[in-house]
């Protein structure tokens, strides 16, 4: 009996530092993020995180848990906060598609994949290059057709 | 009308005339005739009056700031309905230089409008059947080629329709589309909402494709609250108005906008009550006119008549009581 308490707090432990260890070293926000999840259709977009960040500098802009975001639909019902997403065993860090998955017709507020990826990048990016004018804008700047090149990109 | 009834009285004790209507006769039968109209007429009224749409219908809500014009929305619709290819291709930015509206080949079509408040910014907005809550194009067919189904799409049925286009003129959006190309078996061209694919707990190809958020689908009623709450929001961004919430008598495609919606190219002048009503009163009578008006006349006709056959009678009469006098 007092074998198997003392096992159940080494194995809990061990499983805490484990968790902080792999928390910790993820924790650091990565230079480029490779979006890639149309990647049948479209090149995969390297977004540069880092470059974002430093010239942002305010990390609520897009991600629910930083900044103050207290009117996101989203706390009413599930902690957003920095720890439990960082704490998250599975992955280190809570990726968006955890929640943002396809268009649900019964949760209209939780907009799809696609939609929180490109609104985000429209809030700036409209406007720049032909976004918003051509059609061909997006994947002239941002996301090239499957096999070719961005033009931009020379 | 009084002494015309009289005089078949008189005249009946004296002589016998091949068709006699009695005084109690024909008021009986006016008034039987005035009753059955008033109650024809009243109990459709109220019927339609009723019905407050179907329970957990769908729509889409169109953020009108939302949109990039990318018309991702035009391809998803042509390859999810089959449409031929069209001859401009998707990625080409030419067909904005004139409007478009809704045809044969293409169920959707997206605009372009001048944006007022920031000029390298335009303004695009889709249109498609916005599958109106009480559509005047369902009341305006004769045959009941439309039917609006309870997940709320407005749907047409070819096999019905003999092509007499009268949904083309009724429609206040422009929507239904004559398929002039095959005239001989006539068939009305619109969107479906993507019925087989929401049918099946799917959401339209146009929904899907949207990469802007411009296009949100779901429950109208939540719609309703989610627009409202955009709108609460953002006041500086948005115009007060969820355009498609009452026009019409209401719409299963509602809009939110950042300029006033008369600007881009919405028709502004549509009743808050459905079009239908307009027609309701004067199409519902036309029935009963057709069936009671004619008996109704025919008996004042007949009447008349036969006080004009007595009066020529007696005229007659007398004036050959006056020959033999003399």
């Amino acid at each position: 009996m007092k074998r198997g308490l003392v096992l159940f707090f080494v194995i809990t432990l061990s499983l805490f530092f484990a968790v902080s260890l792999y928390a910790g070293s993820s924790g650091k926000p990565p230079d480029v993020v490779s979006l890639d999840t149309m990647k049948d259709k479209y090149e995969a977009v390297p977004f540069t995180h880092k470059k974002h960040a430093d010239m942002i500098s305010d990390c609520g802009k897009c991600h629910h848990q930083h900044g103050n975001n207290a009117a996101d639909p989203c706390k009413d019902c599930h902690a957003v906060t920095p720890s439990v997403f960082k704490q998250s065993v599975t992955a280190g860090f809570l990726p968006c598609r955890n929640c943002h998955t396809s268009p649900n017709p019964q949760k209209p507020h939780l907009v799809s994949l696609k939609v929180a990826y490109h609104s985000k990048c429209f809030e700036c990016h409209r406007g720049m290059g032909n976004i918003g004018t051509d059609p061909k804008g997006c994947t002239e700047l941002c996301h090239a057709i499957k096999g070719t090149k961005l033009s931009s990109s020379k | 009308m009084g002494k015309s009834s009289q005089n078949p009285d008189e005249h009946n004790g004296e002589k016998k005339t091949p068709r006699t209507i009695t005084r109690r006769c024909f008021l009986g039968t006016v008034g039987a005739l005035s009753t059955t109209a008033l109650i024809g007429t009243g109990s459709k009224a109220s019927a339609a009056g009723n019905f407050e749409g179907w329970p957990n219908r769908f729509g889409v809500l169109t953020d009108l700031t939302a949109c990039v014009g990318c018309r991702s929305c035009e391809k998803a619709c042509n390859e999810v309905n089959n449409l031929p290819s069209p001859k401009v291709p998707f990625d080409d930015k030419s067909v904005f230089n004139e409007p478009r509206r809704p045809n044969q080949n293409a169920y959707t079509v997206v605009n372009q409008y001048a944006n007022p408040k920031d000029k390298d910014k335009p303004i695009y907005r889709k249109l498609q059947c916005n599958h109106c809550e009480e559509p005047a194009c369902a009341n305006s067919c004769p045959i009941h080629a439309y039917n609006k189904t309870p997940e709320g799409a407005v749907l047409y049925r070819e096999d019905f329709c003999f092509g007499c286009r009268y949904c083309m003129a009724a429609c206040p959006f422009n929507v239904p589309a004559f398929d002039y190309w095959s005239a001989l078996e006539p068939k009305i061209m619109k969107c479906t909402m993507c019925y087989p694919r929401i049918k099946n707990g799917g959401i339209p190809g146009c929904v899907e494709a949207c990469p802007a958020g411009a296009l949100t689908f779901g429950k109208r009623d939540l719609l309703l609250k989610l627009a409202a709450e955009k709108i609460a929001k953002n006041p500086d961004k948005y115009v007060d108005h969820i355009y498609g919430q009452r026009e019409a008598g209401g719409t299963s495609w509602i809009y939110i906008s950042g300029v006033p919606f008369g600007e881009l190219g919405f028709p502004t002048n549509l009743p808050n009550k459905p079009l239908a009503e307009e027609t309701k009163g004067f199409l519902g009578a036309v029935p009963v006119i057709l069936t009671v008006w004619p008996a109704l006349f025919g008996m004042c006709y007949a009447a008349l008549r036969h006080r004009d056959q007595i009066e020529k009678e007696k005229s007659a009469n007398e004036k050959k009581e006056e020959v033999t006098h003399e």
